[in-house]
């Protein structure tokens, strides 16, 4: 069963029977999620070890009374209000380099969504030797230059997203805008690489 | 002295090594991923740098 009625039987089939893995449930996560959900995606693996605070709701698919419960546990509740048949595991765990393989070793394509720059890198050490489809995202922050933003890809399996500059910074808070175009995009690489169109 | 491209435009360093050049350019090398030759590295990955290599770099930074 599919949320999404504009597919073709095919695609329908293709993107239902799809696994994907999303490290991180925050505000490029959580979108993720969401897009891939409302997309007809029927199988997605999600870990995050943070719990829902205030200052994620400014860009986070997350609600005021979600305010301290597990970021997957939330996002499991949001989810299948879109699709009640959506097969969503989840783990409340921090991943590291020891664990990203098994923990996406069945999913198709893997999307990199952490805020930190050392567990982006932890990801991709882990990950790239696999050879299995990754969709990452660099520089995001701050608001406007919309251009900037762009899909690269590097190599035959790994995808980047984003400015690859901005920063997250006191002085350039990640805001729900930016961070929003970096996660649909990383979205739709998924679904493009899923589906077998160019990316 | 390698003659390469980067970021698609010419380049020469004294640099023999990835990481070397990285940080001439003021690159942290654990957070930059490459594209050397058409092949993605990871952050921290290092690699000798040749005559006629074609290399990308792309800053890994906070936010998210």
């Amino acid at each position: 069963m599919t949320p999404n009625p504009l597919l073709t039987p095919q695609e329908a089939q293709r993107l239902g029977a799809a696994r994907v893995g999303i490290a991180g449930a925050g505000g490029l996560g959580s979108n993720i999620a969401m897009h891939l959900t409302r997309a007809g995606v029927g199988h997605l693996t999600v870990v995050d070890f943070d719990v829902v605070s205030e200052s994620n709701l400014n860009r986070q698919f997350y609600f005021r009374d979600q305010l301290g419960l597990p970021k997957v546990a939330a996002l499991c509740t949001n989810l299948l209000r879109i699709a009640p048949a959506l097969d969503l595991r989840t783990h409340a765990q921090r991943l590291t380099e020891a664990n990203f393989r098994p923990t996406f070793a069945d999913c198709e394509v893997v999307v990199e969504a952490f805020d930190n720059p050392e567990s982006k890198s932890a990801f991709l050490r882990a990950l790239l030797p696999t050879g299995k489809p990754l969709v990452c995202a660099s520089g995001m922050a701050g608001w406007g230059h919309s251009g900037a933003i762009a899909l690269r890809r590097l190599g035959p399996t790994l995808y980047l997203a984003g400015d690859a500059a901005t920063a997250a910074s006191a002085t350039c808070p990640p805001a729900s805008p930016r961070v929003g175009i970096v996660a649909a995009l990383q979205a739709n690489t998924v679904i493009a690489l899923l589906l077998g169109v160019q990316p | 002295m390698p003659h390469f491209t980067f970021q698609g435009t010419p380049a020469e360093t004294k640099a023999e090594r990835l990481a070397d050049f990285l940080r001439e350019r003021g690159l942290d090398p654990a957070r930059t991923l490459c594209e050397l030759n058409g092949q993605a590295l990871a952050p921290g990955a290092d690699a000798p740098l040749a005559e006629g290599d074609t290399l990308n770099a792309f800053s890994i930074v906070a936010g998210g």
